[in-house]
């Protein structure tokens, strides 16, 4: 693109079929996203895929679109990309739909597709098909971006394999994507550095299956974060998840802005760190095998028989409580 | 001479008090004939013989009641003459049915029984399991209805000869005192390590004795749980206790030998010493003399101590044999309830006691002990367990269905409808962690095999995150029962209308913490033209956002900021250097502001109890709180300090509409700025002002009853400028004598609206 096409933004032309849009196709996402299958331009991608299959779809919006540690596109590619990888998948082929709002600029939607391009690398997966709708001013922010993907499965990971004595380990520290979105979108001023974890995870996942760990059961840590993840575990198995409070790892921060705002940082999304089950034998492996990623990968708990379908927290000096579904409304109980 | 016969129905506390004995004795001694029996409704009596001998019965039934029984309900009916019966007898137990006799509580040793353990020459010589059917162990020891001995926690000691023969001997003092023993057949005390490894030593009493004395902390197991006790004259015992348990500054009870011992350490009114020595043993809290004889960490920055004398013969031999005060706090970790059983004990606070005064007499119902304060001669309950719960009222008509009131989160009580009685438990805790909402179950679960009971309608708070709101949701859905909510402010106005059976209108009081509003906002500065369906929010504190939530309940310097931030601009804020003073860096001031601003986790509050904590922080009392009340304690500690019982220095105008406006008292501490404040005079300035904003309104609302209300009421400085200030006011005033005035109330007064709700 040319000086003048950064100051230019998108017109509803842009989306109208026409000469602008295809334009746009050529010079853009064609570029970026380019790939023997992709630039065939047919009405559907043709593939090539046997055996059992994981499929997955998702729609992407953050505000601010920028921030630190990544951005909206990044977020796309990573987030359907996790989804194939938490079922035990290689991440293979990812559609991708725009809905644009009219005037996004150029610079912005050809900074987010540069992103992503930038972020299927590091999983080897290619973008081959695609969309863009353009929609009035008022009719949505700035940009939505859709991706699904679909990819073989080479494991089978599910919570209902989870056993007693299993042992939970997480990828990473908790609780950054949240906090850090939150201190950008409202303006807060924060000591130290403070970066969404928001990253593709199928390395890790890969180095793990590699190894020959037997996965039970695995989930990205996203909405809801490490307290959403292990309640539906316990709920939906019918068994209790005792998590001890200080193996938890949570960036100094993210703990200092959690203080600051009363938030509980196990409750706060994540775009790049996930929850895992292995049976205890294997755990030190796994550990181990994480930490080659992030250092501060840990185990954090075990799968026992009591409190059915509720997770323990212990704190270190042995009193337990619920760890709890997060909710909306945070309202003091103290009186 | 004409005979008749008559029938005693008796209900109330009539089990394990020396009913039966009693009426024997009488029954005897006027020549009548018939019989006494113990069942699960109280006790049945036949008595029979000429209309003299039987009003002479009659007015001992009536006048001349055994020390712990309590008569609720009486009747009398004609039966037919039976003229072969020859003597009065006292007949077996019959099983139970539709239970309705009251849960005896815990009493402390009576003089008789002291006596005993004194004299070498009786059996029950040192014997630290002794008691009579007028002292000892009750609600602790109860498994179920009646209380006899194989429902209890002595079934497996197995009496001697001689303890049969007293138990058997209706004119003896021990008659059917169910824990009846001696040193032959009953409990015994044991020396353990810290864990829990039992060590052989002559005199287990004696040796824990030596252990106190060299300042080493230990376990006692004593009547409703175990105590951490250390030397309270050892300021590095007391340290060392502090530090292990990880409590800082929050104040610590003291456990003396008897009254003489306490005059040397505090000084009380007549009503005081009265509350410190009666037979429910509480807690006391009266204000420490400056004798040095306690260590300074004992209760830090507090004029007042929380006192009480021993209750059982091993407290009373142990204080006895020491001669020096002893710290005695519930040995539990931070939050949950006093642990019962030695195997939690060594799991949970092995690493804080130096040793265990053990011993093999189980407890079954955990009990702490119970706290008060007296102001201006009455009674202020803070916690009702030991001694004093569970408690049973008669209720003037039979409820329409068992009805629960699962209480508040904090200091949480249950409270039980069925038949013609409402029964609230002991202090439960704060349901905050497992092992407290355990106890909550536990503690439901003896009071519905007691009396047999199937809840049918729940009462909850309107909070939904309560614990026990979640609960009884729980319960209500996978049951469905009804369920009833009541707000939290009018749960404690309800209660204390409750204690004095009152229905009608009162103005109340709720001047609190935080509580769930029906407008979605945090209340706690309420006040109400309440009754039994209903209340209107008269007046209410100029709502303030807390920052950060909870978080502004436990940094209190938030809820300064805030208040700050209502009336000045951040720049304001910044250069008034009340900040800097509050140790608030200029990056956490700016964040702070932008939460405020755009109220991210910032909901809006009208709590009394929260502006206290500001006004503590203003003062430079505290900035962040270790323990719940303790703004509000510093606060009136540092306002008995100033002598200007009058000063009038600030104000919380009670307006003509409905909020009132804390401006006029932030613009104060924003002009005054830090340096020019002297803690004591404006600390009982605002105490003054706040009292004057309540006599104002007080004035307003001449026709209703008063009711005053919520944990800032336990404010000692700020009760006795009301009754120095309200004049004719204080003839209205109900003054809640046997329901505690924080939380612990909220199951009380959630019930008293369910059961006006028929
Ligand atoms: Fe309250
Ligand atoms: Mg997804
Ligand atoms: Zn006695
Ligand atoms: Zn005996």
């Amino acid at each position: 693109m040319t000086a003048t096409d950064n100051k230019r933004r998108i017109q509803l032309s842009h989306g109208g079929g026409g000469v602008e849009m295809n334009e746009l196709i050529r010079k853009l996402f064609f570029k970026y996203f380019s790939n023997e299958i992709l630039i065939r331009d047919e009405d559907a991608a043709r593939l090539d895929l046997q055996g059992p299959l994981a499929f997955t779809t998702d729609s992407f919006t953050v505000s601010p679109r920028q921030f630190k540690g990544g951005d909206l596109g990044k977020i796309a590619v990573a987030g359907t990309v996790n989804d194939l990888a938490m079922a035990g998948a290689i991440p293979q082929y990812l559609s991708c739909g725009f809905i644009i709002e009219e005037g996004l600029t150029f610079a912005e939607l050809e900074s987010l597709v540069k992103s992503m391009a930038e972020e299927l690398e590091k999983s080897g997966a290619r973008i081959v098909c695609g969309d863009t709708k353009v929609v009035p001013k008022g009719a949505a922010d700035g940009i939505f971006i859709n991706t699904s993907g679909v990819g073989q499965c080479i494991a089978s990971p599910s919570w209902k394999q989870l056993e007693v004595g299993d042992r939970i380990l997480v990828s990473r520290d908790v609780g950054r994507h949240g906090a850090c979105i939150l201190a950008s979108r409202e303006g807060m001023v924060l000591e130290g550095d403070l970066a969404s974890d928001c990253a593709t995870l199928w390395d890790d996942v890969k180095r793990l299956l590699d190894a020959g760990i037997e996965v039970r059961a695995m989930r990205d840590a996203t909405r809801g974060g490490l307290a959403a993840v292990l309640n539906e575990w316990a709920a939906s198995r019918e068994l209790g998840i005792q998590v001890q409070q200080d193996q938890v790892p949570i960036a100094d921060e993210v703990q200092g802005l959690c203080e600051l705002f009363g938030f509980e940082p196990m409750e706060l999304a994540n775009e790049g760190t996930f929850v895992l089950g292995v049976p205890a034998d294997q755990a030190d492996q796994a550990l181990a095998l994480l930490r080659q990623g992030q250092q501060s990968a840990a185990i954090i708990g075990t799968v026992v028989e009591q409190h059915l379908g509720k997770v323990v927290l212990s704190s270190p000096w042995g009193s337990q409580r619920y760890l709890e579904l997060p909710k909306g409304e945070l309202l003091p109980r103290i009186c | 001479m004409s005979l008749r016969r008559q029938h005693y129905r008796i209900l109330g506390t009539v089990q394990g008090v020396g009913f039966r004995p009693f009426v024997y004795r009488h029954a005897t001694e006027n020549a009548l004939t018939g019989n006494v029996l113990n069942d699960a409704n109280g006790v049945a009596i036949e008595v029979q013989g000429t209309p003299g001998q039987l009003a002479a019965f009659e007015d001992a039934m009536r006048n001349q009641l055994p020390p712990l029984a309590k008569v609720d309900h009486l009747s009398i009916e004609e039966h037919p003459v039976n003229r072969d019966e020859a003597q009065f007898t006292i007949l077996e137990s019959s099983g139970k049915q539709d239970a309705q006799v009251a849960l005896a509580t815990d009493k402390a040793s009576c003089d008789d029984c002291l006596n005993d353990i004194r004299n070498p020459d009786s059996r029950y010589f040192n014997y630290p399991f002794t008691n009579c059917t007028n002292c000892g162990p009750r609600y602790t020891i109860i498994r179920d209805l009646p209380y006899d001995r194989p429902n209890t926690a002595m079934a497996g000691f197995r009496m001697c000869p001689e303890c049969a023969r007293e138990y058997k001997d209706p004119l003896n003092r021990r008659y059917h005192a169910q824990p009846v023993s001696c040193p032959h057949c009953g409990p015994q005390l044991s020396w353990r390590k810290s864990n829990g490894q039992p060590i052989a030593v002559t005199d287990p009493l004696l040796h824990c004795c030596t252990q106190l004395a060299k300042g080493k902390i230990i376990a006692i197991k004593g009547l409703g749980g175990y105590h951490l006790m250390c030397d309270a004259t050892s300021d590095l015992a007391v340290d060392t206790l502090r530090r292990r348990k990880r409590r800082p500054s929050k104040p610590l009870a003291v456990m003396v030998k008897d009254r003489a011992s306490a005059e040397g350490l505090v000084k009380g009114t007549p009503e005081e010493w009265a509350m410190l020595c009666s037979q429910e043993r509480p807690i006391t809290l009266m204000r420490t003399l400056d004798s040095g004889a306690l260590a300074p960490s004992v209760a830090p920055g507090i004029d007042r101590l929380g006192l009480f004398l021993p209750y059982t013969p091993i407290h009373q031999l142990l204080l006895e044999r020491l001669e020096r005060p002893l710290v005695a706090t519930s040995a539990n970790l931070s939050g949950e309830p006093v642990i019962t059983e030695l195997s939690q004990l060594v799991d949970k606070l092995g690493h804080v006691v130096d040793g265990i005064l053990d011993h093999d007499r189980p407890i079954l119902n955990a009990c702490d002990d119970s706290v008060v304060q007296v102001v201006g001669g009455r009674p202020q309950w803070w916690r009702l367990a030991r001694g004093v719960a569970p408690q049973t009222e008669r209720l003037a008509t039979q409820a329409g269905c068992t009805t629960l009131a699962v209480g508040a989160q904090q200091k949480n009580r249950l409270a039980l409808a069925f038949g013609q009685r409402a029964i609230t438990s002991p202090h439960i805790g704060d349901l905050d962690n497992l092992a407290t909402e355990g106890y909550f179950e536990h503690t439901l679960s003896q009071l519905q095999r007691i009396y047999d009971l199937k809840v049918e309608r729940l009462v909850t708070d309107l909070h939904p995150g309560y614990g026990s709101s979640q609960w009884a949701q729980n319960l209500a859905r996978r049951r469905e029962l009804p369920l009833l909510q009541v707000q939290h402010h009018h749960a404690h106005i309800l209660a204390v209308m409750a204690e004095h059976q009152y229905t009608n209108k009162v103005l109340g009081f709720a001047f609190d913490g935080t509580g769930l509003g029906d407008d979605g906002q945090m209340w706690g500065g309420e006040v109400m033209l309440a009754d039994t369906r209903g209340y209107t929010r008269l007046h209410y504190l100029k709502p303030f956002r807390l920052i950060g939530g909870e978080q502004a309940i436990k940094h209190p310097v938030r809820v300064a900021l805030s208040l700050m931030f209502q009336h000045y601009s951040l720049e304001e804020v910044q250069a008034s250097g009340w900040p800097q003073k509050f140790g608030i860096k200029d990056m956490a001031l700016k964040n702070m502001h932008l939460m405020w601003q755009r109220g991210i986790n910032a909901p809006y509050s009208s709590s009394m109890g929260r502006l206290f904590d500001a006004m503590a922080c203003f003062l430079q009392l505290c900035r962040e709180t270790d323990f719940d009340g303790q703004a509000g304690m510093l606060l009136e500690a540092a306002a008995e300090q100033c002598p200007d019982r009058e000063v009038n220095l600030l104000s919380l105008p009670a307006s003509i509409g409905p909020i009132i406006d804390t401006a006029p008292l932030v613009h104060q501490m924003m002009t005054l700025g830090h340096s020019k404040l002297d803690t004591a005079t404006w600390a009982r300035a605002f105490v003054n002002a706040v009292a004057q904003m309540m006599v104002s309104l007080m004035a307003r609302y001449p026709d209703y009853p008063v009711v005053l209300s919520g944990g800032v009421m336990m404010n000692r400085c700020l009760l006795e400028r009301l009754q120095a200030t309200m004049g004719e006011h204080q003839a209205r005033w109900l003054w809640p004598e046997r329901t505690a005035v924080n939380d612990g109330s909220i199951a009380q007064g959630q019930l008293w609206y369910a059961l006006n709700q028929e």
